[in-house]
């Protein structure tokens, strides 16, 4: 099974559209290609192309050959030719590890299914998989799951009683059960946390190396790329920018766009060297001391009998940037929807400037604080346009909402004034974020929430942001509390961090401090997985040991 | 050596292709074009539908003067049903516009404040729900004699529970987006959430639910003339026509046969064109 696969021309069109270029590729058994690139870049219609599975309307065209196998990839996606290439020749890993498995099967009959593909395929006899005849499978599923190092009681779970983590593995073994000559993993890791994407990429490589198949591991993040892949594809609008081996693409990149990219990804390794805002970050740390904008006093929430935020107290000075940290479902957002007021906290209290503000929404003024939520593509109202949005905004914060407020709002943000008269789905998600930061700027809020407001855009477009919040921050004074999950984006902005854990507040410091010397167990596992995600950490020494594939 | 990706003029066509209405949504809007002439010109059209001289009894159709023959008072079946258009269409529209303004008001208030509101709301619709419509009517009509617009009145409160619940399950989906969180964040009036920002999002369903409303207020409003609720003896209405019609159903069948094919093609029509215009309002706003 180890043999080369290699696509020959395979391109993606939509009517006159080419969507993507000709692209040739080889892969060797146990080999791994990276595809890099941006949302809207094709690298996900490629992986779509390979098995046959591209939206209506669209079409491929081009051959991929499995070890003399061939089939063109221009046949309909329900051309029975297929059916021995999916599953069998190659397998498609999804993104999003909460809706590819069914929710209604438990885990082990799921992957027990895919190993019954694969007898079928052998003998060709009609191995029929009855009710329960998952369970001929029973030894096999959990030799698998532990490969995987998963429990053996995960065979017996319904997905919804998983984390997304294991849900993934559990997408990994149902994938890797039928041994196919291609596997192709599109953002496997993107819907995981930090902490969890390192381990889940390397248990992939280690499995796919270890079985002889060749693999394509797609993603936006070249820092997750890095020592996993052996050769590394950059595609842009549907070109290829740069291709190569992985260490000599990542160290010297030719590409100015491949340069942009790597300058892009947020490092925490930029912490070691001199970090631009530390002259800034040491003034205001000091301004925190003698006042302190935002206090959070014993903030409690649950919700049924989960408690979502323990008894959290933290303090915000003004003019500075606090990073809140953790996973999901530590609580950090519910947190921030209880400073805002936008949820009911069951106990403690939220004081502004030292004066307590109300439990909810009522009795609070827009000039208190704002938030920029996660969602570029909600946070708008669809059929408002973005003058409508931008002026009511400022009306409510008693100003007139006049074009030229609006305007001056846009440029702020760094949008042109003529894209006031379009609607949110004529912008990009990078355009709406920026409004929906005008929108909050309208009031002129003394506290800024930003609660993932970067994390659904790419990396370029994230770059950008932050850079422009970090701007904002010096013109206007702005003070601003940023939840993350992403230490990368940590470092780029914050002066202090929060690191929340089960609800609760476990470590609280200087950026540097907490990033670099790291106390509480989680942090340190956080700090960990980001570092050996992140795009410059020990470049030779991880590329060094992956030569030897 | 990259070349501008040229605007794809195969893709538009496709677009308007897939837009364009089919052979039957074409034929549901002439229909209901001809309704709207019979509607505004049956004053110019057919001035004596019911008062015309009444000979002896029904002729059959095709008889000179009358295509479709005449009914038991000799009036003209063609006139007749011509002249019914407007009760039969007028109530079922303001009834079907009634009750979405009364379902957009407490569907809004329910589903966004929710609580002791959308549990006052959601009961009071439960116990309209349980009412049967035919027998609420016929006591109304008891009480309060049978005039069409006590009917139509009547119906307007009888079909609100349903777009109070579609308008609070839309609304209810809305609430927690970010952009009604945003406007929260702003301070802005609970009213002006309500029905600035989350109503007009939910609107695509309230009209489709409004159109299909009429259909079935135009069947429902048929039903109570026959039964003889609704508009007075000898005005003209399809309802009314069939049961009068039924006497002389051997002798001259199209009087019986024309409205009750006015009702079906025209329920028929809105249906169609209802659900072809919900299709589009869906699809509005993806590219």
């Amino acid at each position: 099974m180890t043999d080369t696969v290699s696509v020959s021309g395979l391109s993606v069109r939509a009517g006159d559209r080419v969507l993507v270029e000709p692209l040739d590729a080889r892969i060797e058994g146990a080999h791994c290609l990276g595809l890099i690139g941006e949302s809207g870049s094709g690298k996900s219609l490629t992986a779509r192309a390979l098995v046959g599975l591209l939206p209506p309307g669209i079409v491929a065209s081009g051959q991929v050959d499995f070890g003399g196998n061939r089939i063109d990839l221009s046949l309909p996606d329900r051309d029975a030719a297929w059916g021995e290439v999916r599953g069998r020749r190659a397998v498609l890993l999804l993104q999003d590890p909460f809706t590819s498995l069914s929710p209604v099967h438990r885990c082990g009959e799921q992957i027990a299914w895919s190993f019954a593909a694969r007898d079928r395929a052998v003998s060709d006899s009609s191995t029929r998989l009855g009710r329960r005849s998952h369970r001929r499978y029973a030894a096999e599923v959990a030799a698998l799951l532990a490969e995987l190092n998963l429990d053996e009681a995960v065979a017996q779970s319904f997905p919804h009683e998983l984390s997304g983590g294991q849900r993934q593995r559990v997408a990994i073994a149902s994938a890797m059960a039928t041994r196919p000559d291609l596997l192709i993993a599109d953002e496997p890791t993107t819907a995981l946390d930090a902490s969890n994407q390192g381990e889940v990429l390397d248990l992939l490589r280690g499995l796919q190396r270890q079985r002889g198949m060749a693999m394509i591991l797609i993603s936006h993040d070249l820092g997750l790329i890095r020592g996993r892949a052996d050769e590394v594809v950059v595609m842009r609008a549907g070109h290829v920018i740069e291709r190569g081996e992985t260490s000599s693409v990542l160290s010297s990149p030719r590409a100015e766009y491949t340069q942009a990219l790597i300058a892009a990804n947020p490092s925490i390794e930029s912490l070691g060297h001199v970090h631009p805002d530390d002259a800034i970050a040491s003034t205001s740390t000091a301004a925190h001391k003698a006042t302190s904008l935002l206090e959070v006093r014993g903030v409690t929430k649950a919700f049924g009998g989960h408690t979502a935020v323990e008894a959290v107290s933290l303090e915000v000075g003004a003019g500075e940037i606090l990073a809140v940290v953790g996973e999901s479902g530590s609580g950090k957002s519910t947190l921030a929807r209880c400073i805002t007021g936008l949820e009911m906290p069951d106990a403690g209290e939220i004081l502004l400037n030292g004066v307590p503000l109300p439990a909810g929404r009522r009795g609070r003024t827009p000039g208190q604080m704002q938030i920029v939520f996660q969602d570029p593509y909600s946070t708008l109202n669809p059929i408002f346009s973005v003058r409508q949005t931008l002026a009511e905004a400022l009306r409510a914060s008693g100003r007139h909402g006049a074009d030229s407020e609006v305007d001056e709002l846009l440029a702020r943000v760094g949008l042109d004034a003529s894209l006031a008269a379009r609607r949110p789905s004529q912008l990009s998600g990078g355009q709406r974020q920026r409004v929906s930061i005008a929108r909050a700027l309208a009031p002129d809020p003394r506290l800024l929430i930003c609660d993932e407001s970067v994390s659904a855009l790419d990396v370029l477009v994230q770059a950008d942001i932050l850079d422009m919040l970090a701007a904002l921050r010096s013109s206007l004074g702005l003070t601003i509390l940023f939840i993350t999950h992403d230490l990368g984006v940590v470092s780029r902005l914050a002066d202090r961090v929060a690191v929340m854990s089960g609800g609760a507040l476990v470590e609280t410091g200087p950026t540097v401090q907490v990033l670099n010397a790291p106390k509480h167990p989680y942090t340190m596992r956080l700090s960990a997985a980001a570092r050996s995600n992140s795009l410059l950490a020990n470049q030779g020494e991880a590329g060094g040991s992956h030569d030897g594939v | 050596m990259t070349t501008l990706v040229q605007p794809s003029r195969r893709r538009g066509t496709r677009r308007r292709r897939r837009d364009s209405p089919g052979v039957l949504v074409i034929l549901s809007f002439i229909v209901l074009a001809l309704v709207a002439v019979a509607i505004a010109f049956s004053g110019v059209l057919v001035p004596n539908a019911t008062t015309q001289d009444i000979l002896s009894g029904s002729l059959p159709a095709g008889s000179a003067g009358h295509l479709l023959g005449t009914d038991e008072l000799g009036r003209d079946i063609l006139q007749l049903t011509i002249a019914g258009t407007a009760s039969a269409v007028v109530g079922p529209v303001v009834i079907a516009v009634g009750s979405m303004l009364i379902g957009v008001l407490f569907g809004a208030l329910a589903g966004f404040l929710r609580g002791s509101t959308d549990w006052v709301v959601g009961r009071a619709t439960d116990v309209l729900l349980a009412l049967p419509v035919m027998l609420v009517a016929l006591v109304v009509a008891g009480i309060l004699g049978s005039g069409y617009w006590v009917t139509v009145g009547m119906l307007v409160v009888l079909f609100s529970p349903s777009d109070v619940r579609i308008v609070r399950s839309g609304v209810m989906e809305q609430a927690p987006r970010p952009y009604v969180e945003a406007a929260q964040m702003l301070s802005l009036s609970r009213p002006r959430i309500m029905f600035r920002h989350i109503v007009p999002n939910v609107l695509p369903l309230i009209l489709t639910n409004m159109l299909l409303n009429i259909a079935f207020a135009l069947v429902t409003l048929s039903s109570l003339s026959y039964l003889g609720v609704g508009v007075q003896a000898g005005t003209a209405d399809w309802g009314r026509q069939i049961a009068d019609g039924r006497s002389i159903m051997f002798a001259n069948p199209a009087a019986i046969i024309v409205p009750a094919v006015c009702i079906i093609a025209v329920a028929c029509a809105i249906n169609i064109v209802g659900d072809w215009l919900g299709d589009r309002f869906q699809n509005r706003g993806v590219e």
